[in-house]
């Protein structure tokens, strides 16, 4: 017995969001994040069939990635659907490898402060600074042509990066979990972008 | 209120109509522990067929003092008739001796699966209700850890298996959805706001190689503590039982420590370093670890719990092969058998947590009442959060 969004919620207005996870736990997260707003969420792995939608997610995952990984060529092939895109850790790491960026071994878990470096639309209603959870192995080292640096952390100058001109977003920490400040308020207006 | 999307009463009926569904008119058994989980779910499956459901406690030996007679009295204060079936004798045997967390989890959920097997037939009964919730196979799923009430979605088909099959009404929602769902259909206050307890209970809590002692010297510390732990303004606060850890170093350990040194702006020695024998459990980057342990003595130990978040951040970046960090209270002294280390998480969903801010005055008590049973003779507190460390230790 699972709770599916009932037919109701189905033909209702509200925005569809596809979340690509690649296997990580707080896949879940984001889902429960995105139908607690009151969007449509749809949890599907890598290479699942996939209907209509207005928005994508791609979530983490425990897998350790290189520009070689087959995960790399999937986003790729998800990037040329042209909608707009968050990449949540392990997301955000295929992202900048679609985008011929570099990662590199770099741990991180729990509480960081995180500094906005440059405002945007993603960050309205946030304050300059708050403390985001995270949880990763490697992170991005060189960011990839044609994005920018809005926010970073102490041991990390790009927490959060964007597409100069796509609606492509990329950000290290974890805003679906219930530590990290104003992390409601980032998927949100990444949905409303 | 809303639940889920749903309102609350609209999911109530829903899910009341399909167990009815579901069942269609055959025998069911609810094992329930007196969590607020098992509790909400034999309410409802209660509610949706009656008299079909006979509601059991297997008494598996893990339990908290006087807990099981408790549980008994809350539920039946609720109508609900209760059974206490005490198999302790029979986990104890399949257990002793064990060192694997993961081994010991896969023992008990074994066990627990085949005494339930025998009770279902013993009531010709069809089906067994339970509380699992998301968090539970998402994390056995993910193989962060085998969750004793995970089977379906595992491929284990416990119709085959073990001869019924499953009902789980809550599988979709998180505790906080629970505890609301508790609220709204008035269950007492004592099982919706009781500290979340695991299935295997205490077993996991005898971090590493079980055997009775350990688990008796756990369950008095526990039974003695138990008011002064639900003082720490907390989600979960509970002691885990660890082999008394040995003095080391190694290179790393050193430049931890004078990090540290550089985080609390402080010169000097006073500095011991303990490995615990035993492995935790964690999760890095969405994956299980099972690691070391390492504790760390100083004098004022209120400093480094102040500091804890950078502490950590370091530690993680410094010592990879650890994933779990403890604060000695009490003063190290060479002898004894044992460590307790006192655990006190803040979380809504289970999936993250923060650790407790904690009043010192309350850890020094809670020491100081521990360290009267001989046995014990060192007393930590873990300032790790989740991730990178899991809740339990194992």
């Amino acid at each position: 017995m699972t709770l599916r969004p009932s037919p109701l919620q189905l033909l209702s207005m509200s925005k569809k969001v596809l979340i690509l996870g690649p296997g990580g736990q707080y896949n879940h997260l984001i889902l429960r994040r995105v139908n607690e707003l009151g969007y449509i969420g749809i949890l599907k792995k890598f290479g699942e069939r996939i209907e209509d939608f207005d928005a994508i997610i791609i979530g983490g995952g425990p897998a350790r990635v290189n520009e070689n990984s087959e995960e790399v060529n999937y986003v790729k092939e998800i990037v040329k659907l042209n909608k707009p895109i968050l990449g949540i850790c392990l997301g955000y790491q295929l992202i900048s490898l679609a985008f011929k960026g570099k990662i590199e071994e770099y741990p991180s878990f729990g509480p960081q402060t995180i500094y906005i470096k440059r405002r945007d639309k993603i960050f309205e209603g946030i304050p300059d600074k708050f403390i985001a959870w995270e949880s990763h192995n490697d992170t991005i080292t060189k960011i990839p042509k044609n994005f920018v640096i809005l926010a970073y952390s102490e041991r990390n100058k790009a927490e959060v990066i964007k597409h100069r001109y796509k609606k492509i977003y990329g950000v290290q920490f974890h805003p679906e979990v219930n530590e990290t400040e104003f992390g409601r308020i980032i998927i949100k207006n990444f949905i409303e972008l | 209120m809303k639940i889920f999307g749903k309102n609350i009463d609209e999911f109530i009926n829903l899910t009341i109509k399909e167990i009815k569904r579901v069942v269609n008119g055959e025998k069911v058994i609810a094992a329930v522990s007196g969590g607020v989980d098992s509790t909400v779910a034999a309410y409802l499956t209660w509610l949706a067929v009656g008299d079909k459901m006979e509601a059991i406690i297997i008494d598996t030996g893990f339990m908290r003092e006087n807990e099981v007679e408790e549980n008994k009295r809350i539920l039946e204060e609720m109508g609900i008739k209760i059974n206490v079936i005490d198999v302790s004798n029979e986990f104890y045997e399949a257990l002793i001796g064990k060192k694997d967390a993961e081994e010991k989890r896969i023992i008990f959920r074994e066990k627990f699966y085949e005494i339930l097997r025998r009770i279902v037939k013993e009531y010709k009964a069809s089906y067994l209700v339970q509380g699992t919730i998301a968090p539970d196979w998402i994390e056995t799923v993910g193989k962060i850890k085998t969750q004793h009430n995970v089977l379906v979605q595992i491929g284990i088909k416990p119709e085959e298996k073990y001869g019924f099959k499953v009902l789980e009404p809550l599988a979709d929602l998180y505790k906080d959805q629970v505890r609301k769902l508790a609220k709204y259909l008035n269950i007492s206050e004592k099982i919706i706001n009781r500290q979340p307890f695991p299935g295997p209970g205490l077993l996991i809590r005898c971090v590493g190689e079980f055997d009775l002692d350990k688990l008796n010297a756990l369950r008095s510390a526990t039974a003695q503590t138990e008011g002064l732990l639900n003082k720490i303004k907390s989600s979960q606060a509970f002691l885990a039982i660890f082999r008394k850890p040995r003095m080391a170093t190694s290179a790393a350990i050193v430049e931890f420590i004078k990090e540290i040194k550089n985080i609390l702006k402080i010169g000097g020695r006073g500095f011991k370093t303990y490995e615990f024998y035993e492995y935790v459990t964690g999760v890095k980057g969405d994956s299980r670890v099972y690691s070391k342990m390492l504790g760390i003595y100083y004098k004022e130990y209120e400093k480094i719990i102040e500091k804890k978040d950078e502490i950590i951040q370091q530690f993680s970046k410094i010592l990879p092969d650890y994933t779990r960090l403890a604060v000695m209270i009490s003063e190290p002294r060479p002898a004894g058998k044992y460590a307790i280390v006192i655990r006190a998480v803040v979380t809504e969903d289970f999936m993250t947590a923060k650790v407790a801010e904690v009043d010192f005055n309350i850890l020094q008590e809670i020491t100081s009442i521990i360290l009267k049973d001989k046995r014990i003779t060192q007393v930590y507190y873990d300032i790790t959060p989740k991730p990178p460390a899991t809740i339990e230790y194992e």
